[in-house]
């Protein structure tokens, strides 16, 4: 290889690792949405609704959000709104703080961190939101069938992996399995510290991903994702594993309003997202919003099973 | 017809073929050891910069392979999938040598059973090449104080050394087939070079075996060539000066004969009338024409010794010239008064035509010799009662004696040796006289002595014959003696 190519490739290393692909590079704050965000008094004038997810990569969130959010901005004049925007908070706290005061008129997530918001906010749940045709999920918790680990109960004095914190499928509910079998659960700082022997130890992996390569390389005992994260393994690995449990099922994902919101206008979004599926260009951005189906009227109580659920997890 | 074969090949082509049959395996040699060469620099380059980039990426990856970060090490798989051209293939292993990111598929696909190459990767200190036929695939193990974490491999394409490797093959082609086409032509130059002087020398050694003792061949430079062009013409010098040595000894043997054959006659004539005279046998009538007959004898000796001793001493180049203005004519005049009487004797008609004031410049005595030989021949060699018409005239500043006679006349054969010495010819005289064999010799090297020609002209056997002499006309006449 010549000098000026090898000069060339070294440079294009080196600049993806500067630019943040290494492992150490810190986890991305919250980026400044593509439009700046209107604060409440000048978004009530200037009649503008937002819609708000939490995540460390903004860009590809605004991406994926922005065809239903230039859907929504476009339908709801008739209560004076003539135009939507979107805004990223980092964490649950951000998002919170963002619908208290009214900076985010709607949010999307998952119950638990949704539950979790809900208790912050006060924001209302108003939508269940379908995501690849599914309208809930589940968790499972997983071992290799090598690994001497049949039974939930195998699992005292070994590790498994969770997702993180903010997790429904990848931390409450599987954490919740455990305690209803009776076990104790406690958090590692690193799996490779042991766990006690009448404990099951538990560490984050991040993703569900990690969570399962974990599992497939023994750096954990087992691991927990949702049934469609562990759908991803081919069937001849699954063949390879065991599942230990499964958890119960919650709504795939919820949508949230702002508290205080007026009546006509909550009712006005409720009316806009469960008819979207019905017209092409409504279809267009649900598909596109990673891959949403539909919105339908939230189930009844989600919100209270997830706190049940929080509060057995804390008081474990 | 010749069947092609090596043997029958002429040496030209042999060497040609030899020679550009050396420069085509020397060439084709040194080309593919070029190429050889060029392409295990290339290779030795391509894994210098698989190492670099290896090591880049371990120490970038090391956390996210240690802590299994699927997310991570897809997005480094993704980076580097950009720089595709660069790039091919990349892969990431656990401890166990399992791919837990591929940069081909894109995708995570969980893999159970550690991939063959990981496994050795992570069994293996430094770096690990394998070389396929559309790419490097490269890696090593990831090793953080002694503590493998697992391992990390690259696919570079070698689709650049194939280019670079086929574009060094063509220039090479293309540069050895004009070293071989250019060495091609220097080897028929070489070839020729030798083999057209040795052409030569067998086309001039036949000549010589044939005789011909002149042939020289040119000697060019100062190689083995000119040194046997220059034996060779040492060769062809040395049997020249023996053919002259053979000639001579050949002439004194021809000489030797012609003494003894002509001088035995006289010499037994004088003898016989001398022993009469010595017991004065006959009359005093009779011994007077006996001592006539040993001087007619003693003359006709004389005269041998004399054309012996001169044409010796033309072909010594011992003859001096006395050389003179003079009337051509004089010369005629004489010789009509020696040769009348003689033509009578065989009743033979002497007729001149002679031309006043034709101005030569010439060795009088010697010419006169010249111009009677002919005269005398012509008088020995017609029969009885013909005419012999003497004329000297001029011609374009040339003054030209001619002697034509009605005798046996010359055949082809005798036109080509006539002039040579001691050359027996078809024709013999007509009345026994004498004849030394070399008169038309002498005449012949006189007159060329004097810038001048002598030739003869017949028409055939029987048809007669002319001889003769044409002299340079003297410019200025006023100084010529009369």
């Amino acid at each position: 290889m010549n000098r000026t190519r090898r000069i060339l490739v070294s440079t294009l290393i080196i600049a993806f690792v500067i630019s943040g692909c290494g492992l150490n590079s810190a986890t991305p704050t919250a980026a400044p949405p593509p439009t700046a965000a209107p604060t409440a008094a000048t978004k009530a004038r200037n009649t503008v609704i937002v819609l708000g997810e939490i995540s460390d990569e903004p860009s590809k969130k605004i991406e994926r959000l922005q065809p239903l959010t230039d859907y929504v901005g476009k339908r709801l004049d008739k209560v004076g709104i003539t135009s939507a925007q979107i805004k990223i908070a980092p964490n649950l706290e951000t998002m919170s703080r963002w619908l208290k005061s009214g900076e985010v008129d709607i949010y999307f997530d998952s119950p638990y961190p949704a539950m979790l918001v809900n208790a912050q906010s006060d924001a209302l749940p108003i939508l269940r939101r379908w995501r690849r045709g599914e309208a809930e999920y589940y968790a499972v918790i997983f071992a290799r069938n090598d690994s001497g680990v049949n039974t939930l109960n195998d699992l005292k004095g070994k590790t498994i992996g969770l997702q993180d914190a903010g997790s429904t499928s990848g931390y409450l509910l599987p954490l919740s399995l455990l305690v209803k079998g009776g076990l104790k659960a406690v958090e590692l700082k690193s799996a490779e510290i042991s766990a006690p022997a009448d404990h099951v130890g538990y560490v984050f992996t991040n993703d569900d991903d990690n969570t399962i390569q974990w599992v497939i390389s023994k750096k954990v005992a087992a691991g927990a994702v949702d049934i469609r994260s562990y759908s991803k393994i081919s069937a001849d690995g699954r063949s390879k594993m065991i599942v230990l449990g499964e958890s119960e099922k919650v709504p795939r994902q919820v949508v949230m309003v702002r508290p205080n919101i007026d009546k006509a206008t909550q009712e006005m979004i409720y009316s806009l997202f469960t008819e979207m599926e019905k017209s092409s260009e409504g279809q267009i951005a649900l598909k596109a919003f990673d891959e949403t189906t539909r919105f339908d009227a939230l189930p009844v109580g989600t919100l209270e099973r997830m706190k049940e659920l929080y509060t057995l997890v804390m008081n474990r | 017809m010749h069947r092609l074969s090596w043997h029958n090949l002429p040496l030209a082509s042999k060497l040609t073929l030899a020679i550009t049959l050396l420069v085509v395996l020397a060439v084709t040699s040194v080309t593919l050891l070029a190429i050889q060469r060029e392409q295990s620099d290339f290779r030795d380059d391509m894994e210098d910069e698989a190492v670099l980039l290896l090591n880049i990426l371990a120490f970038t990856s090391s956390d996210a392979i240690y802590n299994l970060n699927i997310d991570r090490l897809q997005d480094i798989m993704e980076e580097l999938g950009r720089s595709e051209k660069v790039i091919v293939a990349g892969r990431f292993y656990d401890n166990e040598g399992r791919i837990i990111a591929d940069g081909i598929r894109k995708a995570t696909t969980f893999q159970f059973d550690p991939d063959p190459f990981g496994k050795q990767l992570v069994n293996s200190d430094g770096i690990t090449f394998h070389w396929k036929e559309d790419q490097l695939l490269a890696g090593k193990a990831v090793v953080i104080q002694n503590q493998i974490f697992g391992a990390v491999s690259i696919g570079l394409p070698t689709a650049p050394l194939v280019a670079k490797t086929e574009t060094m093959r063509q220039q090479g082609l293309a540069i050895a087939a004009i070293i071989i086409i250019v060495g091609a032509i220097l080897a028929l130059l070489i070839s020729r070079s030798i083999t057209v002087p040795l052409s030569q020398v067998a086309t001039a050694s036949q000549r010589i075996a044939h005789g011909d003792f002149t042939q020289r061949i040119s000697v060019q430079g100062n190689d083995e060539i000119a040194a046997l062009a220059n034996a060779f013409n040492q060769m062809s010098l040395s049997l020249q000066e023996n053919e002259v040595l053979k000639q001579a000894n050949h002439f004194k043997s021809e000489l030797i004969s012609i003494a003894a054959h002509d001088l035995k006659n006289p010499l037994t004539t004088v003898i016989g009338f001398a022993d009469l005279l010595r017991d004065s046998v006959g009359s005093p009538t009779e011994q007077k024409e006996m001592i006539a007959h040993i001087l007619d004898s003693t003359r006709r000796m004389l005269n041998i010794v004399k054309r012996l001793l001169q044409n010796a001493a033309l072909e010594n180049g011992h003859v001096t010239l006395n050389r003179a203005p003079i009337d051509a004519a004089v010369l005629v005049e004489t010789i009509k008064e020696r040769r009348e009487l003689q033509a009578l004797r065989k009743s033979q008609q002497l007729v001149f035509e002679i031309t006043q004031n034709v101005v030569v410049d010439i060795d009088e005595d010697r010419m006169l010799e010249s111009f009677d030989n002919l005269v005398e021949n012509a008088i020995k060699y017609s029969p009885s009662g013909a005419t012999i018409n003497v004329s000297l005239k001029c011609s374009e500043g040339t003054a030209r004696f001619e002697v034509r006679d009605e005798g046996q006349g010359l055949s082809r054969d005798d036109m080509g040796k006539i002039f040579g010495k001691f050359q027996r010819l078809s024709s013999v005289p007509t009345d026994g006289e004498s004849s030394t064999g070399l008169g038309l010799s002498i005449a012949k090297q006189l007159v060329e002595t004097h810038g001048g020609k002598v030739f003869a002209e017949s028409d055939g056997k029987g048809r007669g014959s002319v001889f003769v002499i044409e002299l340079p006309l003297v410019k200025n006449e006023s100084s010529y003696r009369n």
